[in-house]
């Protein structure tokens, strides 16, 4: 597995903002929110979500516009939308540095962000991404040039109470028992991103434990 | 209005639930059963590849254009393929004008991914010249009527209109740098693979519903796309959030979707070969 | 592992989803109450904020977290931010998703003839009477008594600024030594807001600067490190000459 690492409240103005990386991969997130909401987006009973990707050069095309409606639609059903009617939340998401990660690292680095931010949620959740090679081995989190190499890859982002399925995509063709292993990889990585996750958040916390 | 009607309006959620508790849906259907598929092909003429698809109301028209164009440096033996869809505020009142919206892109994307990774073309069977001519294949999907499962619609259209496709015979002077069109003499592109795709909406754990209509959508969260190849390998799973599904439902959403895969592509085939 | 701090034992630092606690109200007699940051759902009390889970002797379970955005509480003190006059209401800037409104009879004294005139960008220091999810926030700056006990516009010349929740909680809390610490440097004057506003009065313009600063320093120090640098910060203040 690569790397993790995390950089919470990385923006001092947003609500919540978090640096993440997984190896060579960063994205940087900051949510912004429940707060105002115009006029056209405004639901009677729930927050309106946003999810904005810039990526490092260029404009925003259309795989990026589809990597925010992934991102968009696996956290709209994890926060507590109905909690907050008439109010809107904005995510943003910055890709910094590229290394075939982007949808993992991007998701990962705006639960942290929610986390950071204290929005209300049912649960965290964790994207993981590997990759099959020709030679029929599972690499999990593999670089861009072990992507460029392999047959296929899938990402998934599983909840963090019972690890179930929350988004998944897959590139490539995978036969079925491959896809199986590939999921119980995914799943048992997960595990280890939701401790970081912990350990993120204890660290965040642990100078309040201490006061008086 | 009947009470029917009344009660569809007033309490829509009860209404559909009303309906689920008998495993039925509103349109009588059974949860797992699909609607029928009509495939017509060549229907627009001036197109060099076109099809028409129904699946239940949903209507799809994908006509391709080919045009000759140099391959890029970096591929100089390969051709392109360009798969767009329009989603027109006339199919469905969810689509408003201006740029393409969430789903128009979504569905581009799906279709650009199904085709690159279940290498339903060798790209360099559209080379002409190497580094001077290459084919690029414009493929739009347009919505006629939006009824629900649009990526199972336009992957059928598309693979349909492919296989509709007759490229004219390119003949190259290389002398004089020129190239002839010879509209007489034209040729079918071959295909290496022919996915086809099966969309589940995901009403809560234990109910899922083949096949939805826009009211299934609507009523449900979130749809489960896996996309499988004649072989049964899967070659692309679409899941973009949407409620929590266990690891094991996986399993019967790719049992379901084989059966399916056989069908549509005797369908298809059926309509070529006529 | 339990540590007690100000009357609430702490627990532990918990993220969303975690199961504090099996709940069956059939089943368990005793009361219990769930304060912000929890849910009850099919039986079971789980955490819908990272935090810290704390519980006081009542009871009452709850997650302190540290976030930046404000969510409207009733009977929450706060300082808003005048924007205009409406009818017989003010908008006010409360830092929320909606703006809140006061009615110009909702202050000491205040009748039809004699009404509280304010004008855009006046601050008040007022209580919120309504806030819920589902309406806009109402503020008043009077008691159930028509009293003001200390709510009503802030007088000119001090200076307001943000901190993040968490800290504004920290430093309402009369226990806390921090405030009375700076005392001992300088006379001041502060209002707390529990929507992260914090306003300083003192006689000198460098003075607030440096009580600003030493407040902020909360958002990333521990109390004690920064009681620690208080003195320091004001000495940084002096050497620079700034008056």
């Amino acid at each position: 597995m690569a790397k993790h690492a995390c950089q919470l409240n990385f923006l001092s103005r947003s609500d919540g903002s978090a640096l993440y990386s997984i190896g060579n991969t960063v994205a940087l997130a900051s949510v912004n929110g429940p707060g105002e909401v115009k006029k056209s987006n405004r639901h009677y009973n729930r927050s309106h979500l946003e999810v904005c990707y810039s990526p490092s050069t260029g404009q925003s095309m259309i795989g990026e516009r589809t990597l925010e409606s992934v991102i968009l639609h696996t956290v709209e059903q994890v926060i507590l939308v109905h909690l907050h009617p008439r109010t809107a939340t904005n995510v943003t998401i910055q890709e910094m540095q590229s290394d075939g990660l982007a949808l993992s690292t991007s998701v990962n680095a705006t639960c942290l962000a929610l986390l950071d931010a204290g929005v209300q949620m049912k649960s965290p959740f964790a994207a993981v991404t590997c990759c099959l090679t020709p030679s029929g081995t599972i690499i999990i989190e593999p670089t861009e040039a072990e992507l460029k190499e392999s047959e296929a890859l899938a990402t998934f982002v599983f909840d963090g109470q019972a690890l179930n399925v929350l988004s998944a995509h897959q590139e490539g063709c995978l036969d079925s028992e491959n896809f199986y292993a590939c999921l119980r990889k995914c799943q048992t990585a997960a595990k280890d991103v939701l401790n970081f996750y912990r350990r993120i958040m204890e660290e965040k916390y642990s100078s309040d434990k201490s006061y008086n | 209005m009947t009470t029917m009607d009344i009660w569809k309006t007033f309490e829509p959620d009860t209404y559909y639930k009303s309906f689920l508790e008998k495993n039925k849906r509103p349109d009588g259907r059974g949860l797992m059963s699909v609607r029928p598929i009509t495939v017509k092909v060549g229907t627009i003429t001036t197109a060099d590849g076109s099809s028409t698809v129904r699946v239940g109301h949903t209507t799809v028209i994908c006509g391709i254009k080919a045009e000759i164009a140099t391959p890029v440096l970096r591929n100089p033996n390969q051709g392109f393929i360009v798969p767009n869809v329009e989603l027109y505020p006339c199919c469905s009142h969810m689509f408003k004008i201006g740029p393409p919206g969430e789903k128009a892109m979504a569905t581009s994307q799906f279709l650009k991914n199904v085709i690159s990774s279940a290498k339903v073309l060798d790209l360099t069977d559209l080379c002409i010249v190497h580094n001077k001519l290459a084919w690029c294949l414009y493929c739009d999907v347009v919505c006629i009527n939006y009824d629900g499962n649009l990526y199972d619609a336009a992957l059928i259209a598309l693979m349909a209109a492919l296989q509709n496709v007759k490229l004219p015979a390119v003949s190259y002077d290389e002398e004089n740098d020129k190239a002839s069109v010879d509209i007489e003499r034209t040729l079918p592109i071959t295909l290496k693979a022919r996915p086809v795709a099966s969309t589940f909406t995901v009403y809560s754990d234990s109910i899922q519903l083949m096949d939805p209509t826009a009211e299934d959508e609507t009523q449900g969260s979130g749809e489960v796309t896996v996309v499988l190849l004649e072989n049964g390998s899967l070659c692309t799973t679409h899941k973009p959030g949407g409620q929590l599904i266990l690891p094991n439902i996986l399993d019967t959403f790719v049992d379901l979707a084989k059966q399916r895969v056989h069908a549509v592509n005797t369908l298809i085939g059926k309509e070529i070969n006529e | 592992m339990s540590l007690k701090v100000g009357g609430a034992e702490i627990i532990g630092v918990v993220l969303p989803g975690d199961e504090i606690l099996q709940f069956n109200p059939d089943v368990n007699k005793e009361r219990i109450c769930i304060g912000p940051g929890l849910r009850w759902e099919d039986n079971v009390v789980r955490a819908t904020k990272p935090g810290i889970l704390k519980k006081t002797t009542k009871k009452l379970y709850y997650v302190d977290t540290h976030q930046k955005r404000y969510i409207p509480q009733r009977r929450e003190f706060v300082i808003g931010i005048v924007l205009k006059k409406k009818g017989d209401y003010y908008t006010i800037d409360i830092g929320g998703s909606e703006q809140a409104t006061i009615s110009y009879l909702s202050f000491e004294n205040a009748s039809k003839k004699t009404r509280k005139e304010m004008k855009p960008g006046d601050l008040i220091f007022g209580q919120l009477l309504v806030a819920n999810k589902d309406m806009e926030p109402e503020m008043v700056c009077i008691d159930t008594y028509d009293r003001a006990v200390g709510m009503g516009s802030l007088p000119e010349g001090g200076i307001m600024f943000n901190v993040s929740l968490h800290v504004a909680r920290l430093i309402v809390n009369p226990e806390n030594p921090f405030l009375l610490n700076i005392s001992k440097k300088v006379q001041y004057a502060i209002v707390t807001g529990f929507n992260g506003r914090v306003w300083v009065k003192a006689k000198k313009q460098s003075d607030m600067v440096a009580i600003m600063n030493c407040i902020l320093m909360l958002e990333v120090m521990t109390l004690k490190e920064a009681n620690d640098n208080v003195f320091k910060v004001f000495e940084s203040f002096s050497r620079h000459g700034l008056k």
